[in-house]
C-alpha cells in the first residue's frame, strides 16, 4: 500500500476561519498556504489537501498564498476548491536597461546579470540544454548551471538577481519595434514585448512618445569566459578538517573558474575597505561593517559561499584621531561576524592580509589582476562600496573628484603607493582616468606615525559616466543608487548642451540667411535659449556651458529618490519608437519568481453552476413534480456516451467553442438578457479552434446539452423563507415568494475539455522532464504562460470554457421548453429568468492588488467561484450595485446556496470563494456503505424525488459523502470572502 | 492474481485503482478492463462491436496513459462500451502496441451504465516492476 501524506505539524491560526502552513512545511514553497475553514472543517480536512496546496504554493510565479476554500478535498493536481494567481508580468533587464521583456528581444540585446557583467541573450544558448520534443520554429531550453540575471521585483519594488529557468527562442517574421529614449538608451522588441512603464506593463506597441519607461543605468562590462586553471592547491596551511569544510562547499582545489570566484572577488574587495580577517589564537574569523541594509546583502553572498554569519547591533562610542584632534560620536553599529578557521585560511591563501591593515603591507592579488575584466570590476565595485567616496557635487552641478582616502604606517609609504597605483592601473583598463596621487601626514597609531594617500578620479563627466556605470558600488546600496541619478543626471546635462549646441548653430546658419537677430530668437527662444544665449550666439563666437538654470544635483537627487521610493526604479522618456523588418530569432528567459506560468490541468473543463428562477411555487410545482423531473431527464441527457440535442456540424461546433452562449443565444438556444447574467458574458474571446486536437473535436461535438456524470446535476429546489438570508438582495436576484422555485445546473464542457486537458498535459510534460523547478506532481506539468505551448493552451482552455457557458445554455433552453410544456405556459410567463451562470474550473487572466501594486495575474480557480464584489468593472450594469451572484451546491440531500461577492474576497482570496460542500469520503468507499436503490426510495420518503441513469452513481452522491455545507457556508461567511443571501433545499434531481 | 483493486482513501472525488499484470500485455488490459467495470454493469454489456488501434511511444507509462485516453475518447466519439480487450506490446526501438477492444454501442435501455470518466489524470499515474510482474496506480477524473 502506498504512503498517505501526513497532515502537516505546524499549522498558525490567523483568525477564526482563516489557517496558514509556513513555508518551512516543506522545501520549495515559494508562498505560504492559507485554507479558509472552520476548525472542524479543519481537522476533517484529509492530508492530501494539504499535500496538494502546498504543492501549489511550490509553482513558479505564485503570488501571495496558496489558497484552499472551505470545501477543499483532495483533487489530483491542484486540490478541488483551490485558488492561486500567477505573474503575468516579468522579465529580465535589457540593454542599457530599459524595459522588461517576456517576448522577445533581438539577437544582441544586452543581458545585465548578477555579477555585472552584460551579455548578448544570443550568448546565453550554450549554458542552456535542450527540451525534447519541440520544432524548429520555437526552441526552448532548460538550464544545465545556474544562471541568474537582475531583474525587478515588482512587489519588493526593487532591482534583485533572479535565476533564469528557461531560454527559449523563436523564430519571429515580419517587423519589430525599435524604442529610443531620451537619453539614448535603445532597445528592439517584437510588438508584444512589454515594457515597465509608471503605469504598470504596456505592451510596445502600445507604447508612445513621451511615456516614462523604466531604465537601470549600470552598464557593466561585457562577459569572458573565467580560465582553467589551479589557484589554490591543497596547501598546507590548512588542517585536515579545515580541507574538509572547503571540500564539502565546493571551494578546494579552488580553480579560476569555479563559479563561486565572483562573489569571492567581489566580498574580497569590499573587506579589503571596511572588513578585517583573523586569526584569535587558533579561531577564525571574518568581519565585516556597514549599514544593516547592506551587510545583509554580504550575509546572502557569504551564504552563497556556503557560510553563515550573524549580524550584530550595538551602540559605540567613536574617537577618530585626526590631524585636527579627535572627532567624538555615538552611532548605531553593525557588524557581521562569520567565525570559520577555513574561510579565514583561504582568504589569507587567496592574498588577504593579515593583522592591523595599517600597519602591514599588501598588495592585490595577482589572481585578480589576470583575471577577466568582470571579475576585476567586481573587485573595484566591492572596494568602492567601502572606501570610494559618495557621488556629490562641489557647485551647484560640477562633480567632485571621486576619492579613496588609505591611511597606512608611514614605513609602509611605498606599499600603499604601489597598491594605489594598481588599482590606477586597474582604472584605466575601464578607460577611466586619475590624477596624481596626494600624500599628507596623518595621526598616529599604536605602530607609529600614518600617512594619509589620496587616490583621486577624474570628475570630468565622461570619466564619471563610466566610473559609475561601468564599475559603480556593491555592497552600498546608498551609493549605487546615487551613482545611478548621477549617471542620469550629467546625461541630462549633456542632452542639454547638445540642444543648446545645436541652437548656437542654427543662429549662426539663421544669420548667414539673412535674418535679425529679433527674429531668431522669436524662431529659437526656449527655457534653456533665453534671449540672451540668443543674442550672444548671434554676435559673438561663444563657447558652451551648462545653463545657470539647470536644476542643481542635490534637487535632481531629491526628486528622483521620490521616484524610486514610489516606484523602486528609474525611468525615461520615449524619444521615437520605429518599426524594423526583422527575419530572425528573438529571444527570451523565464524567470520564476517574478515569471509567471500557468498550469496546465488545473482548469480543464470550467464545470459551473447556474440558476434560474420560476413565479412558481413548491405547492404549483409539488404535483407535477415527477412528471417534471421525468421530462427532465428525457430532454437534457445525461450519463456514460449520452448524445446532445444540437446536431452541429463541425464548423457550427468551431463556431460555438469561439462564441460560447453567444452562439447558442443568436441560434435560438436562449434570451438575450441570459448573456448579461453569465460570467464574462458566456464567451472567453481569447478562444482559439485551431489550438484543439481534432480528438477533442470528436468527442465533444455530440455532447452539447448533455449533463455528464459524477456530481454534474439538474435539480429542482426551492426557497422557504426561513433561509432567505437577506430579503433585499435576494430580490434583486429574482427571489422575492417563499417557497418560490428554482432550477440549478451543475455541469462542464464533458469530454470536450477533459480531452483538451489530456492533450495538454502530454505537450507540456515533455517540457518539465528536466526543468529547474520541481513539480511535485505530475498531475502539475506546466508551461511558461508565454511560451507558445503556454498561450496554445490557455486559448484551447477558452474553446473548453466556451463549450461549458454554451452547454449549460442549451440545458437553459431544454429546462425552459419542459417547464412551460408541463405547465402549458410560455417559459417568458413563467418568469424563467436567469439568475447566473458561474464558472468555478477556469484559469483567467485578472488585475488584483497584490502588496499594494495592481498586478496581472492568471488567477486559477479549481473548484471554487469568482465572487467579485459591488461596482467591479467586469460585472454587468445589473449587478454593479449588489455585487456578483455566487452560486454554492451542496450535495443533493441537504441542499445548496446563493451567495453574494464581497471585497473582502477581493482584497484576500483574489476575488474567490468555495464552490461546493466537498467530498469527505472516496466513491469507492460511498458505494461500499450506501445502495443506489435504497437511497433513491430513502429520498423519496422524504420528498426528493430524485431520477438517475446509475445506481451506483448515485450512491457516490450520497449526502454522507460530502461535508455539511452548512459548515462551509458558515465558513466562507465569518471569513467574509462571501455573503450569504438565500438557502435552496431539493425536491427534484435528475443525475447522470 | 487479482486483475485490478479499487482504492478507497486515495483521491475523494475521483477514483483510484492499481491493475497488476505478470506481464505489460497483462497488465494494460487489466487497467483497461477497471475503466471498463467504472463505465458499465459489463453483465449487461455484449461483443457486437470490434475496434483495434495502435499507439506507441518510448516510454512505457506514458504508453499506458495514452492506451487508457484512448479508450475515453473511443467511447466518446465512437458511442461505446466495453467488455473484452486484447493487448499486444513489441519494442522495436519505441514501444509499439496493438489493441483489440470489444464492446457494444451505447443503449441506455441495454446497458446499466455507471460512471462517465472524463479524463485518465497524471496525479499519482505510476507503472511499477516488480519480482512478479507489473503494478500501475490510475486515478481517473468522473
Amino acid at each position: 500500500m502506498r504512503e498517505l501524506p501526513e497532515k502537516p505539524k505546524e499549522i498558525r491560526q490567523i483568525s477564526e476561519t482563516v489557517w496558514e502552513v509556513p513555508t518551512s512545511h516543506k522545501k520549495g514553497m515559494l508562498v505560504p498556504a492559507r485554507i479558509y475553514a472552520t476548525k472542524k472543517l479543519l481537522q476533517d480536512m484529509d492530508a492530501g489537501v494539504f499535500n496538494q496546496v502546498t504543492n501549489v504554493a511550490c509553482l513558479p510565479g505564485i503570488q501571495k498564498y496558496a489558497y484552499c476554500m472551505p470545501d477543499g478535498h483532495w483533487g489530483y493536481g491542484f486540490p478541488i476548491g483551490g485558488v492561486a494567481a500567477f505573474d503575468s508580468e516579468t522579465g529580465v533587464i535589457s540593454p542599457g536597461g530599459i524595459g522588461f521583456d517576456i517576448n522577445c528581444l533581438v539577437r544582441d540585446s544586452k543581458i545585465m546579470t548578477e555579477h555585472g557583467y552584460k551579455r548578448s541573450i544570443q550568448d546565453f544558448e550554450s549554458d542552456f540544454i535542450d527540451v525534447d520534443n519541440l520544432n524548429s520554429n520555437f526552441i526552448l531550453k532548460t538550464r544545465n548551471c545556474i544562471q541568474s540575471v537582475l531583474s525587478f521585483d515588482m512587489s519588493q519594488k526593487l532591482f534583485s538577481s533572479k535565476e533564469i529557468a528557461f531560454f527559449m527562442k523563436k523564430k519571429h517574421f515580419g517587423s519589430i519595434f525599435q524604442i529610443q529614449t531620451r537619453l539614448g538608451y535603445t532597445i528592439q522588441v517584437t510588438e508584444d514585448h512589454p515594457i515597465l512603464t509608471k503605469k504598470g506593463m504596456i505592451k510596445a506597441e502600445n507604447v508612445r512618445k513621451g511615456h516614462e519607461i523604466a531604465i537601470h543605468p549600470f552598464e557593466g562590462v561585457n562577459f569572458e569566459e573565467l580560465k582553467d586553471g589551479l589557484l589554490i592547491k591543497s596547501e598546507t596551511i590548512f588542517t585536515k578538517q579545515e580541507k574538509d569544510e572547503l571540500k564539502k562547499r565546493d571551494l578546494l582545489y579552488l580553480k579560476l573558474n569555479n563559479p563561486k570566484i565572483p562573489i569571492i572577488a567581489k566580498l574580497f574587495g569590499y573587506l579589503l575597505g571596511d572588513g578585517s580577517i583573523y586569526l584569535s589564537g587558533k579561531k577564525g574569523f571574518v568581519c565585516a561593517y556597514g549599514s544593516e541594509e547592506d551587510l545583509k546583502e554580504i550575509q546572502d553572498d557569504f551564504k552563497k559561499l556556503g557560510f553563515s554569519a550573524k549580524i550584530y547591533s550595538r551602540k559605540r562610542n567613536h574617537k577618530i584621531p585626526t590631524k585636527y584632534g579627535d572627532i567624538k560620536f555615538e552611532a548605531d553599529n553593525f557588524e557581521l561576524h562569520l567565525p570559520s578557521n577555513s574561510l579565514a585560511k583561504l582568504y589569507f591563501a587567496l592574498g588577504y592580509p593579515q593583522g592591523t591593515k595599517t600597519a602591514v603591507s599588501y598588495l592585490i592579488p595577482n589572481w585578480i589582476l589576470e583575471s577577466p575584466l568582470w571579475i576585476k570590476r567586481l573587485f573595484l565595485s566591492g572596494f568602492f562600496g567601502a572606501e570610494l567616496s559618495s557621488p556629490r557635487t562641489h557647485t551647484k552641478t560640477g562633480f567632485d573628484c571621486p576619492t579613496v582616502s588609505i591611511n597606512k604606517n608611514t614605513v609602509l609609504l611605498d606599499n600603499v603607493r604601489e597598491f594605489c597605483i594598481q588599482i590606477m592601473n586597474l582604472l584605466e583598463e575601464f578607460g577611466i582616468n586619475t590624477h596624481k596621487l596626494l600624500e599628507r601626514k596623518d595621526y598616529k597609531n599604536r605602530f607609529g606615525p600614518t600617512h594619509r594617500v589620496k587616490l583621486q578620479i577624474s570628475s570630468e563627466e565622461k570619466n564619471l559616466l563610466k566610473l559609475w556605470s561601468k564599475i559603480g558600488f556593491s555592497y552600498n546600496k546608498k551609493r549605487e543608487t546615487l551613482s545611478h541619478i548621477a549617471i542620469v543626471y550629467i546625461k541630462e546635462k549633456k542632452l542639454l548642451t547638445k540642444i543648446r549646441k545645436n541652437t548656437a548653430i542654427k543662429v549662426k546658419e539663421f544669420r548667414k540667411k539673412g535674418l535679425k537677430v529679433k527674429e531668431v530668437k522669436k524662431l529659437l527662444e526656449s527655457p534653456f535659449t533665453n534671449k540672451r544665449f540668443i543674442h550672444r550666439h548671434y554676435y559673438e563666437n561663444a563657447g558652451q556651458r551648462i545653463t545657470l538654470s539647470f536644476i542643481s544635483f542635490n534637487d535632481f537627487v531629491k526628486n528622483k529618490l521620490k521616484e524610486i521610493k514610489k516606484y523602486g526604479t528609474l525611468f525615461d522618456q520615449i524619444e521615437s519608437i520605429s518599426k524594423k523588418t526583422y527575419d530572425d530569432y528573438v529571444y527570451d528567459f523565464n524567470i520564476p519568481k517574478t515569471h509567471n506560468f500557468i498550469a496546465n490541468n488545473i482548469v480543464v473543463s470550467n464545470c459551473g453552476m447556474r440558476l434560474v428562477t420560476t413565479n412558481l411555487t413548491f405547492k404549483d410545482v409539488q404535483p407535477k413534480l415527477r412528471e417534471l423531473v421525468d421530462t427532465m431527464f428525457k430532454t437534457v441527457p445525461a450519463g456514460v456516451g449520452s448524445r446532445g440535442f444540437v446536431d452541429a456540424s463541425k464548423e457550427q461546433f468551431k463556431e460555438i467553442i469561439t462564441d460560447g452562449s453567444k452562439w447558442c443565444v443568436e441560434n435560438g438556444y436562449g434570451w438575450q438578457e441570459d448573456l448579461e447574467r453569465t460570467e464574462g458574458y458566456g464567451k472567453i474571446d481569447w478562444a482559439d479552434p485551431e489550438k484543439v486536437s481534432q480528438k477533442a473535436l470528436d468527442r465533444g461535438i455530440k455532447q452539447l446539452g448533455t449533463l455528464g456524470s459524477g456530481n454534474h446535476y439538474l435539480e429542482i429546489q426551492v426557497a422557504r423563507a426561513e433561509n432567505i438570508f437577506d430579503q433585499e438582495l435576494a430580490k434583486k436576484f429574482g427571489i422575492h415568494t417563499p417557497d418560490q422555485v428554482v432550477i440549478m445546473v451543475h455541469c462542464g464542457s464533458r469530454g470536450f475539455g477533459h480531452q483538451i486537458g489530456t492533450d495538454y498535459l502530454r505537450i507540456f510534460e515533455p517540457l518539465m522532464k528536466k526543468h529547474g523547478i520541481n513539480i511535485a506532481d505530475r498531475e502539475l506539468a506546466c508551461a511558461p504562460f508565454q511560451s507558445k505551448e503556454g498561450q496554445d493552451y490557455y486559448k484551447a482552455m477558452a474553446c473548453a470554457a466556451n463549450m461549458a457557458f454554451a452547454n449549460r445554455q442549451v440545458i437553459l433552453h431544454r429546462i425552459r421548453e419542459g417547464f412551460s410544456k408541463v405547465f402549458s405556459t410560455e417559459a417568458e410567463k413563467l418568469d424563467m429568468h436567469m439568475v447566473y451562470d458561474v464558472a468555478h474550473n477556469i484559469a483567467k487572466l485578472e488585475e488584483h492588488d497584490v502588496d499594494g501594486q495592481r498586478k496581472k495575474l492568471v488567477v486559477h480557480r479549481k473548484g471554487s467561484t469568482r465572487a467579485f464584489p459591488p461596482n467591479h468593472p467586469e460585472l454587468a450594469d445589473l449587478y454593479r450595485e449588489t455585487g456578483q451572484p455566487v452560486i454554492i451546491g451542496g450535495s443533493m440531500e441537504t441542499g445548496s446556496y446563493l451567495l453574494v461577492g464581497t471585497q473582502k474576497a477581493m482584497d484576500e482570496t483574489f476575488g474567490s470563494t468555495a464552490h461546493g460542500s466537498g467530498r469527505t469520503m472516496s466513491r469507492t468507499a460511498a458505494k461500499r456503505l450506501v445502495r443506489g436503490d435504497k437511497l433513491q426510495k430513502d429520498m423519496e420518503k422524504r420528498g426528493i424525488y430524485v431520477k438517475a441513469v446509475s445506481m451506483p452513481g448515485l450512491a457516490e452522491e450520497s449526502g454522507i459523502s460530502y461535508k455539511n455545507i452548512n459548515d462551509v457556508i458558515d465558513a466562507v461567511a465569518k471569513a467574509g470572502i462571501s455573503k450569504p443571501v438565500v438557502g435552496l433545499k431539493p425536491v427534484g434531481n435528475v443525475k447522470g | 492474481m487479482e486483475k485490478y483493486k479499487f482504492l478507497e482513501e486515495v483521491a475523494l472525488a475521483d477514483i483510484a485503482y492499481e491493475a497488476y499484470g505478470k506481464d505489460l500485455n497483462e497488465l494494460f488490459e487489466n487497467a483497461a478492463l477497471a475503466i471498463f467495470e467504472l463505465s458499465a454493469n459489463l453483465d449487461t454489456v455484449g461483443t457486437s462491436q470490434k475496434i483495434e488501434f495502435e499507439l506507441e511511444n518510448a516510454r512505457v507509462e506514458n504508453l499506458l496513459y495514452d492506451f487508457l485516453s484512448e479508450i475515453l475518447f473511443l467511447k466518446d466519439s465512437k458511442y461505446m462500451v466495453f467488455k473484452k480487450v486484447k493487448v499486444s506490446i513489441k519494442e522495436n526501438k519505441k514501444l509499439q502496441l496493438k489493441a483489440v477492444l470489444e464492446g457494444d454501442t451505447i443503449n441506455a435501455k441495454k446497458q446499466q451504465l455507471e460512471n462517465d470518466i472524463k479524463a485518465i489524470t497524471m496525479h499519482m499515474f505510476e507503472l511499477k516492476k516488480h519480482k512478479d510482474g507489473y503494478k500501475a496506480t490510475v486515478v481517473v477524473d468522473i
